[in-house]
């Protein structure tokens, strides 16, 4: 029970960072990101290849990761950012759909479906509950920084920076502000972010395969991103009673396949419902 | 003439998709995930018709009322964006996602995540045609979309509502203040949407086992469609769906067919690149 309890919040921990990531891309480039899971799965790839097929100490496969899903997300930025929000925001699916047949087909590489197991943790030869613990550590230290960094920021010149950047980046542009940099910038930021979650993850699970970062958990934390706005801790909130809802309706007596789906129907209708109560409280449709 | 005749059926399930996606995009301005309940989800509703001992022609009947009333139904949840407001786009693709995941945990919770055979509709399963076969769920989809596009080519010469629909999905508001229901011809469209995307699922599952998971690249290549189709064009939509749909024959030729989705990925980045950085410029 505690090992499943440890899983949960290793679970939790990974999505919010995830859901970090897709905020920052969302308020700096106002692009909402639907390719998170594929940079945290270059992440967690390049982390599981150096370390099995190559033999590399863990720790450094796990930066090694982190620097390819950063890479590929300041790329694919610079891209990105030359086109308009909304185009750009689809073309991140496409991205993401196209890497998760990478995963899946480059067989000779990621092993396809079967997917890569034997992963090492960061200690060598520990159990299972010390690598719940070692992940829990690292990934409830950042998301602790980046509550405590967003709430000391508020306010201040850099909170106003940000929000120039998604409300006027025409004037910030003006003013000589490079906001391309710094929008490309943010990206390998965030994908670090990401690369950071889907490494540990890795690492926690000893296994992964393309499922685990398939195109639907890029529009589940994107939908969290889109209801939290631009607060952590209500990310925070959403993403770990979107993970603790089945297992406390486990706690009820509902069967973990009735509580998967009812998981499921809940969420997608709070979604609806959020994005349609969110659009008609106003008489005049403000994004903002 | 193998490739023809692939060509010629990708094509048409492409153009049912692409329209689909196409006339909620033009009219409600965002992409609908909320087709996907109505391309998965429309063979269940076949097969369980057939399991409560009806006809499978009742259950395409039954599959394609249902779909155009839930069609109709999600214009009243989630608004048409006005035109000149895009970042809806996203918090509105976001809603009907949420919608389709709704959709797809309750076919989760009725019909499990087990692929199930569809009745057969067709009683030999392949047409030889010059030494080249094309199956019948192929063929079905030829015969629909055509009748399609005969129904479109039909409106779009003779009927106001064609023109309704035109002034709606330019200006929603505007459209209003001339006395047009604009919110009925809106419902109208997404019902018509609906059961096209339900067409391209029932004329699927004759081919292949029927699950709850959605083919992706599919409503990618729908929505490649609708994005090189700009403005109202019905010409320009025929031509997109046909060189998408022989494109994809093409790639999974040459590329194998499991490199599909990178295929269509890359088509989907290349028209938005293309709409960004070529077509701005010769305009």
């Amino acid at each position: 029970m505690i090992g499943y309890g440890l899983y949960l919040a290793t679970l939790a921990l990974s999505l919010v960072i995830y859901v970090f990531a897709a905020q920052i891309i969302a308020r700096m480039s106002q692009v909402w990101p639907f390719c998170m899971p594929a940079l945290g799965g270059i992440a967690a790839y390049t982390t599981a290849i150096s370390s099995t097929t190559f033999q590399l100490n863990p720790a450094l496969s796990l930066i090694l990761g982190i620097l390819a899903a950063s890479l590929v997300g300041a790329v694919s930025g610079i891209l990105l950012s030359r086109m308009s929000p909304d185009r750009a925001s689809i073309a991140t699916l496409a991205i993401q759909i196209g890497w998760t047949a990478v995963f899946l087909n480059w067989s000779t590489v990621t092993r396809g479906a079967l997917g890569i197991s034997g992963i090492p943790g960061l200690i060598e030869q520990s159990t299972t509950s010390q690598r719940a613990m070692c992940s829990i550590a690292i990934l409830g230290l950042v998301t602790v920084l980046w509550l405590v960094a967003r709430i000391r920021v508020s306010g201040t010149i850099l909170a106003s920076l940000e929000a120039a950047h998604f409300e006027s980046p025409a004037f910030l542009s003006g003013a000589g502000w490079p906001v391309e940099n710094s929008r490309a910038l943010s990206w390998a930021a965030a994908s670090a972010l990401a690369g950071l979650s889907g490494g540990v993850w890795a690492q926690f699970v000893s296994f992964i395969d393309p499922a685990t970062f398939g195109a639907s958990g890029a529009l589940l934390i994107v939908c969290i991103a889109l209801l939290s706005g631009r607060s952590a801790l209500l990310a925070t909130g959403i993403t770990v009673g979107f993970v603790a809802f089945p297992e406390s309706l486990r706690r009820l007596g509902v069967s973990s396949a009735s509580g998967a789906a009812a998981q499921q129907i809940a969420f997608g209708l709070f979604v609806a419902c959020a994005v349609a109560w969110s659009i008609n409280r106003s008489a005049i449709y403000d994004d903002r | 003439m193998q490739f023809l005749l692939n060509a010629a059926a990708s094509s048409a399930l492409v153009s049912l998709i692409g329209f689909a996606i196409w006339i909620v995009y033009r009219s409600r301005g965002y992409y609908d995930f909320g087709l996907l309940l109505a391309l998965v989800g429309s063979p269940f509703l076949v097969l369980a018709v057939v399991r409560a001992g009806g006809s499978s022609f009742l259950g395409i009947l039954v599959a394609l009322a249902v779909c155009a009333m839930i069609g109709a139904t999600t214009t009243f949840i989630l608004p048409a964006a006005p035109q000149d407001r895009k970042p809806l786009l996203v918090r509105l693709t976001v809603g009907s996602y949420g919608l389709w995941l709704a959709g797809q945990g309750l076919l989760f919770a009725v019909f499990g995540d087990q692929p199930l055979s569809f009745p057969q509709l067709a009683n030999a399963p392949f047409f030889n045609i010059r030494q080249s076969s094309i199956s019948s769920g192929e063929l079905m989809q030829l015969a629909m979309a055509l009748l399609m596009w005969l129904i479109l080519a039909s409106l779009s010469r003779r009927s106001t509502y064609w023109i309704a629909w035109k002034a709606t999905a330019t200006n929603n508001w505007s459209a209003l203040y001339y006395g047009i229901p604009a919110q009925r011809i809106i419902a109208c469209g997404a019902g018509a949407a609906y059961v096209c995307a339900a067409v391209a699922g029932i004329t699927q599952a004759v081919s292949i086992d029927v699950t709850p998971y959605p083919a992706f690249s599919l409503f990618l290549n729908g929505a490649v469609v609708a994005l090189i189709a700009e403005g109202l064009s019905l010409f320009k939509l025929f031509f997109a769906s046909v060189a998408i749909g022989s494109a994809v024959t093409l790639a999974i030729i040459t590329v194998g067919a499991v490199w599909q989705e990178v295929f269509s990925a890359l088509a989907l980045f290349a028209a938005l690149a293309w709409l960004t950085f070529v077509s701005r410029k010769i305009r």
